[in-house]
């Protein structure tokens, strides 16, 4: 068969084999893999905040901070607040209430520690974090 | 059909190369973290390298810091710092009298406002006991006679005092001490770049990959923080009014003291330091408190290379010339 300019066309030249779809699919893949994690890798990490309570090494309590709560752990010797995406220790029976009076914390990497109770307070998201410790 | 079976292969290739690389990025960019309860406060070390690497490091690191704090906290009564302040027995270890003579030579450049000998003022006022108290001017008076680092005689290697009741405590140091010796460990180890955390008291080795680390200034009043500096193998220390404080008859008392008056300090609320030394960098966050915001400001900017960011009480942020422009605001 001949074309239009006079030539004589080859009539494999664009029949689909195997690899062409193999190949489609793969590009595919990998340009949907690679959306994918740009898309997680530099999501904002405002809005997936969760607040993490420890005593010693063991979590005793998670939460999005999202929420609007008042948390109590160890038998109500400590009570946090969680309010506007933020948190704060409420109530502590431990002696010079540094933990309280750290006030509230909001950003992914800050801490509030309560040294008598070994209670660990800590935001983490999962964006890079805006500050990696912080100083007072 | 060869040239697409080559491109094909050529594509398995680079994508195999790509995740190769990123798997080694992923074992050399390893944070590994570890924090532990002790120097009355927490200590939070990040490292950064392969976990085989940096998980004994810092297991390491935090068992030296373990050791100051056996070794430097004056309330424990394993510790010769102890025997020293309930005896006439000097020291003699020569780590804490290394630590000494650091501190008393920072008590001289300050005139006194510096001062490892406030023991017995801290005491008085319950800080030491957890029963906060609030004593007569008659008794500070007497405290007082009793505070001044002239009490102490360093000579041949060892610490004696003139009377008994002179008390010394080296918190004003040790922070600083156990991150210096922690980063010895961790770089000894083969860790080039962490974060170490001491209850607020902070240093950078080195970079976070490929970027600075970032470090908050906690506002001294309000929530969060003032913004960030950006920094690479610095400590950045801090010192407030509004860790150990009580409130009595609308005012509040804290633990910094004036070892003059013998009274809390006003005019500060909080001292930010950045310098590459943290056991300097930790003592001389005391002298603003002490000095007052404006001459502590001068005084700190007279040590080459020392940046800082001073609180006042009216809320006004007083900053070294240098660091104006490098803090970076995030409210």
């Amino acid at each position: 068969m001949k074309n239009s300019l006079g030539k004589e066309e080859d009539k494999n030249f664009y029949q689909t084999t195997r690899f062409d779809l193999i190949f489609i699919i793969l590009i595919l893949f990998f340009s949907i893999a690679s959306f994918w994690v740009i898309h997680k890798r530099f999501q904002p990490s405002s809005g997936l905040s969760t607040v993490y309570v420890y005593q010693k090494d063991k979590l005793l309590e998670e939460d999005g901070l999202d929420k609007d709560k008042i948390i109590t752990i160890l038998d109500g010797k400590m009570q946090f607040e969680l309010k506007n995406g933020r948190i704060r220790v409420l109530n502590t029976d431990c002696p010079h209430h540094i933990c309280k009076n750290m006030g509230w914390i909001k950003y992914n990497g800050e801490t509030i520690v309560c040294v008598p109770n070994q209670v660990l307070i800590e935001i983490k998201s999962k964006g890079p974090a805006i500050i990696d410790a912080v100083a007072y | 059909m060869r040239k697409l079976k080559l491109i094909f292969i050529i594509i398995i290739v680079v994508f195999a190369g790509l995740w190769a690389i990123r798997s080694y990025n992923e074992r050399r960019f390893h944070v590994e973290k570890e924090t532990r309860f002790m120097m009355d406060t927490y200590v939070t070390i990040y490292a950064i390298g392969p976990k085989e690497i940096t998980s004994k490091a810092i297991d390491l690191a935090l068992n030296r810091i373990q050791g100051i704090d056996t070794k430097f906290n004056s309330l424990n009564p394993k510790s010769p710092i102890y025997t020293f302040n309930h005896t006439l027995e000097p020291i003699s270890d020569k780590e804490i009298i290394n630590l000494i003579q650091t501190a008393l030579k920072i008590s001289e450049e300050s005139g006194g406002a510096f001062d490892i000998s406030i023991a017995p003022l801290a005491e008085l006022w319950g800080f030491y006991s957890k029963e906060y108290y609030f004593p007569t001017s008659q008794e500070i008076k007497d405290c007082l006679a009793n505070v001044g680092y002239q009490h102490l005689l360093l000579n041949n290697g060892k610490l004696t005092k003139d009377n008994m009741a002179v008390r010394i405590d080296l918190g004003g140091v040790a922070k600083g001490y156990a991150i210096s010796e922690a980063l010895k460990v961790l770089k000894s180890n083969g860790v080039n770049s962490a974060l170490i955390d001491t209850g607020g008291d902070i240093y950078a080795l080195g970079k976070k990959g490929s970027k600075l680390w970032k470090v908050g200034i906690k506002d001294p009043r309000g929530e969060g923080t003032l913004g960030y500096v950006e920094v690479e193998d610095l400590a950045v220390m801090g010192s407030g009014d509004y860790e150990r404080f009580f409130i009595k008859d609308g005012k509040r008392y804290h633990h910094i003291f004036n070892p003059k008056t013998g009274y809390p300090t006003e005019g500060v609320q909080s001292v930010i330091l950045i310098y590459n030394d943290p056991v300097i960098a930790q003592a001389w966050t005391k002298i603003p408190f002490i000095m007052g915001p404006e001459k502590g400001l001068k005084r700190l900017e007279r040590i080459p290379n020392m940046d800082v960011i001073i609180i006042t009480e009216s809320g006004k942020t007083l900053y070294s010339s240098r660091l104006k422009h490098s803090l970076n605001l995030i409210k």
